[in-house]
C-alpha cells in the first residue's frame, strides 16, 4: 500500500471504531506508509480541543488529520475550536487522494 | 469514449437516511468538476436514490407547503450531477445493482440509470483508476 486515506465519519464518543482507525493510521504511519484521517460528518466532533483522544496519538506519529468544513459549519464548530495539527479542508481532498491513488477507506 | 481517468463509487445506503449519502454525492460532484468521469454501483438500498417516484412534501407542522419546503429529492441531484458531468465533457454512469431493484420494487429510475450486476461493478472497479466504497454504518 503506498498511502492510507481514511474516511471517518462517526462520532468517537458513540463509537470506538474511530479510536481503532487512528490506530491503524499511526500503526501505518509507524513503517512508513503515509496516512491521513479525514473527519467527516460527526467524525469532525473528534476535532475540538478537549480531553486526551486516539487523535492525539494519530497526530504524534505523523499522521495528517484534516476535517472537513462542512460538517464544522453544521454543527457550529469554529476554526478556532480545533485541536493543533488538524486542517480544515473540503472533500475534494478525497478526490485527490483516489487520484494520487491512494487506499481510501470509508468508515 | 475515452475519459481521462475514472472513479467507481459504491454506495449503500437507502434515501433520506443517511448523511454520509450527501457526503459522496458531494464528492462526486467535486471530482466531475475536476473533469473526472464517475461510475456508480448501488446496491441493497441505494438504487433507491434514483427512483424517479420521491416527491416533494409539505411540512404541516412548521406550516409550509411543499413549494415553500422545498424538500430535497436526490433523484434531482442525481439528474444535476449527470447534467453538470455532461456539461463538463465526462460522465456519470449509474448502474444499480438489478438484484437489489427487484426486491425493493425499484424499477422505475431516472434517465441514465441502468441495471447491473455485481460482475457490472467487478468489471467497472477493475477498469477504474480508483475504487471509493461507501458501504453502510
Amino acid at each position: 500500500m503506498q498511502e492510507l486515506y481514511i474516511v471517518e465519519t462517526r462520532d468517537a464518543v458513540d463509537h470506538t471504531e474511530p479510536a481503532r482507525m487512528a490506530e491503524l493510521a499511526a500503526g501505518m504511519s509507524r513503517i512508513g506508509v503515509p496516512a491521513t484521517l479525514f473527519l467527516a460528518e460527526n467524525g469532525a466532533f473528534a476535532a475540538r480541543l478537549g480531553h486526551q483522544c486516539p487523535l492525539d496519538e494519530a497526530l504524534a506519529a505523523g499522521v495528517q488529520v484534516a476535517v472537513d468544513g462542512f460538517a464544522l459549519d453544521e454543527r457550529g464548530i469554529g476554526a478556532d475550536q480545533l485541536r493543533d495539527g488538524i486542517s480544515v479542508e473540503g472533500v475534494e481532498g478525497i478526490v485527490d487522494a483516489l487520484e494520487r491513488g491512494a487506499t481510501v477507506m470509508w468508515r | 469514449m475515452k475519459y481521462p481517468r475514472t472513479f467507481t463509487i459504491v454506495l449503500m445506503d437507502a434515501p433520506f437516511e443517511a448523511s454520509r449519502t450527501a457526503t459522496a454525492l458531494r464528492v462526486i460532484d467535486a471530482a466531475v468538476r475536476r473533469g473526472f468521469a464517475i461510475n456508480v454501483f448501488a446496491y441493497e438500498g441505494a438504487v433507491l436514490l434514483p427512483f424517479s417516484h420521491q416527491q416533494p412534501h409539505a411540512n404541516l407542522v412548521h406550516g409550509r407547503d411543499a413549494e415553500e419546503e422545498d424538500h430535497p429529492l436526490p433523484r434531482e441531484w442525481i439528474a444535476g450531477l449527470m447534467g453538470l458531468a455532461a456539461k463538463r465533457g465526462t460522465a456519470l454512469h449509474w448502474i444499480n445493482c438489478g438484484l437489489c431493484v427487484d426486491e425493493r420494487g425499484a424499477g422505475e429510475a431516472i434517465d441514465g440509470v441502468q441495471r447491473g450486476t455485481p460482475a457490472d461493478l467487478w468489471k467497472l472497479a477493475s477498469a477504474s483508476d480508483n475504487t471509493l466504497i461507501v458501504a453502510t454504518a
